[in-house]
């Protein structure tokens, strides 16, 4: 447990149990030991930085008002982060507006081969790479998000996001074909660069 | 056996996940602060236990106020109930008297434990009761052929009350007719210097009081920081829980009914705090020798409200603890207690208009403390107040809103009526 930094609570267990008590002192170190990370979290689902920042308080919010319905303190690090990923999921329920997300992106034709994507996403540093999640259309961005870095299945992405099995296998086709095209654009001029 | 399109999945998978795993970022430095603005508030059992004890001290009071109440009635009623009383006597049959005389015989000695009262019977065939408040009148001196000894548990319910001198004497005032009688030569009764001296002040909750109360208060405030998309507050500053300068007074004047006070009210309060309107720059400041934090500079701003309010409020008190029992050294009457309550809580609602371009603001208040006698018309009481604005109202110039609550110390004045 590297995160702990005050004596007082000795394990996560303690401080889950101090934060469910509306302890102060608790709040504030189960805050620093989770800040970090569920901001990447956050960066990730998020369009802008600002939106990125909303969504984490609100999630924080939750997460210190809902602490109680953790009954399992051990499952914590998960917990917080389930909450941020459906606290995102909420944003953009209420903020989206509906897109145009028929594009004819079915019929792209990709040039390179999955080892070549690969390789051509180590080159890149994680700026780069967010930057090109964060340009996806939301729905896209999210379903990229929940399958490829958070390992939801198809089924438990349509139950998250309301709809059925095909939809969210599509969207997330869409959304993955639209990130590769980015990429192939970005490593393109990244090798004319080079 | 898998597709390219799971190959390819499995690439981009596994090349996100390497680049995301571990990917972290330092959040917005007023995110903190902007959290813990917005959170539930924690059920504070403190004041649950402390509210629940202000019910219970109003119900009790209430219950014993009641009792008092008719307690005070029975005694009451007799200071224009002797006659009635006399009258009660009158009606008992002679021929009833004479067996109860046989009854009282039996149990003399009994009788002469409680109160030995006596029943001398006037030509008019009006009895007076009396006790042994005055020790100089014996069988011996009453006229034998007019007397009669009666043992009605009516009787013996109005002896102590006929051991008070004040009604003694008030019964000649009733019925000064009665007392013509040729062979009844009763003795001077005499009020001791010790019950002459003693304050008993007769508060009755049928009059009405006069009342002036001044508090000293000192002011705290809940404030709310609402969500506002562009801008972000940080650094709020308060008096702090001592400060003078938050320390505000209240005048109230009014008039008291059977418990219930309607009073006018002047006060002032003062609102100080400050905070800061977060700006866009991020500064790195060096923390001791390997570490850092990130500070957002702000905007200063300063808020300095002075309220004076003006209101009108209805509140309950309630009064309990009997004077300590007096007993006069002179006579075997029963312990009786001062009519004087020694301690008051009070609880009630008040309304409150602000003179200088404000929010007007409902309250609920609540006191409690002791009370004293000063003479027979002025109580004197003292004890803490406070009072709490259940509404949130929205702040002069700001975005926030706050909730008021005062708490001190109050000094009241009740003039009465006896």
């Amino acid at each position: 447990m590297k995160f702990f930094t005050s004596n007082k609570y000795k394990d996560l267990t303690q401080l889950v149990r101090a934060c469910q008590k509306h302890d102060p002192a608790a709040q504030t170190v189960f805050y620093d030991r989770y800040k970090s990370k569920l901001t990447g979290v956050c960066l990730r689902y998020a369009k802008t930085r600002a939106e990125a920042d909303d969504i984490f308080q609100e999630a924080f919010i939750r997460i210190f008002n809902h602490i109680n319905d953790l009954k399992e303190p051990e499952a914590a690090d998960s917990w917080v982060k389930v909450t941020v990923i459906r606290t995102a999921i909420n944003y953009y329920h209420r903020t989206t507006k509906e897109q145009e997300l028929h594009s004819s992106l079915d019929y792209t034709e990709l040039q390179l081969d999955s080892g070549d994507y690969e390789k051509m996403m180590d080159q890149l540093n994680v700026e780069e790479l967010l930057s090109m999640i964060n340009e996806l259309p939301d729905k896209y961005r999210t379903v990229i998000n929940l399958h490829l870095i958070d390992g939801y299945t198809h089924v438990e992405i349509g139950e998250m996001l309301t709809m059925s099995v095909a939809t969210a296998r599509s969207q997330f086709m869409r959304g993955r074909n639209m990130l590769l095209k980015k990429l192939e654009k970005k490593g393109i001029v990244h090798h004319e660069n080079f | 056996m898998k597709t390219s399109e799971d190959k390819l999945n499995e690439a981009l998978r596994s090349a996100l996940k390497r680049k995301f795993d571990d990917f972290g970022d330092q959040p917005n430095p007023s995110s903190y602060d902007l959290i813990r603005a917005r959170l539930k508030q924690p059920r504070n059992y403190k004041y649950l236990l402390l509210t629940i004890a202000l019910i219970a001290f109003f119900v009790a009071g209430v219950m014993i106020d009641q009792h008092w109440i008719t307690t005070k009635s029975d005694v009451l009623s007799t200071k224009t109930g002797i006659k009635s009383v006399m009258q009660k006597a009158a009606n008992l049959d002679i021929n009833q008297a004479a067996t109860t005389k046989n009854q009282l015989e039996e149990n003399d000695s009994v009788k002469q434990s409680v109160s030995e009262p006596r029943t001398i019977v006037s030509s008019t065939s009006t009895k007076i009761s009396m006790s042994s408040v005055v020790p100089a009148l014996s069988p011996a001196t009453l006229p034998t052929e007019q007397t009669n000894i009666v043992d009605a548990p009516e009787i013996l319910e109005q002896a102590e009350i006929a051991a008070l001198p004040v009604q003694i004497s008030s019964i000649s005032a009733l019925q000064p007719e009665s007392f013509k009688t040729t062979g009844l030569n009763l003795p001077a009764i005499t009020i001791t210097e010790a019950l002459k001296s003693e304050p008993a002040i007769h508060t009755n909750s049928q009059k009405i009081s006069w009342l002036l109360n001044l508090a000293s208060l000192k002011t705290y405030q809940i404030l709310t920081v609402p969500k506002s998309g562009d801008r972000n507050f940080q650094n709020f500053k308060f008096p702090s829980t001592f400060a003078l300068e938050s320390l505000g007074y209240k005048v109230s004047i009014g008039a008291e009914k059977n418990g219930f006070q309607m009073m006018l009210h002047y006060s002032t309060f003062r609102q100080r705090y400050s905070y800061e309107i977060a700006g866009d720059e991020y500064v790195v400041q060096a923390v001791g020798q390997a570490d850092y934090k990130i500070v957002r500079p702000g905007t200063i701003m300063n808020e300095d409200n002075k309220f004076e309010l003006l209101g009108i409020g209805l509140s309950k008190e309630v009064q309990w603890g009997g004077s300590p029992p007096r007993r006069s050294p002179q006579r075997r009457s029963p312990v009786r207690r001062s009519p004087l309550r020694q301690y008051y809580a009070s609880a009630g609602v008040q309304y409150s208009h602000t003179l200088n371009a404000g929010p007007d603001i409902g309250w609920i208040n609540a006191g409690f403390g002791r009370q004293f006698a000063i003479n027979r018309t002025v109580l004197l009481n003292v004890g803490p107040y406070a009072e709490f604005s259940p509404l949130r109202l929205s702040g002069k110039g700001d975005p926030f809103f706050y909730q008021p609550y005062r708490v001190g110390i109050s000094l009241g004045m009740k003039l009465v009526r006896p």
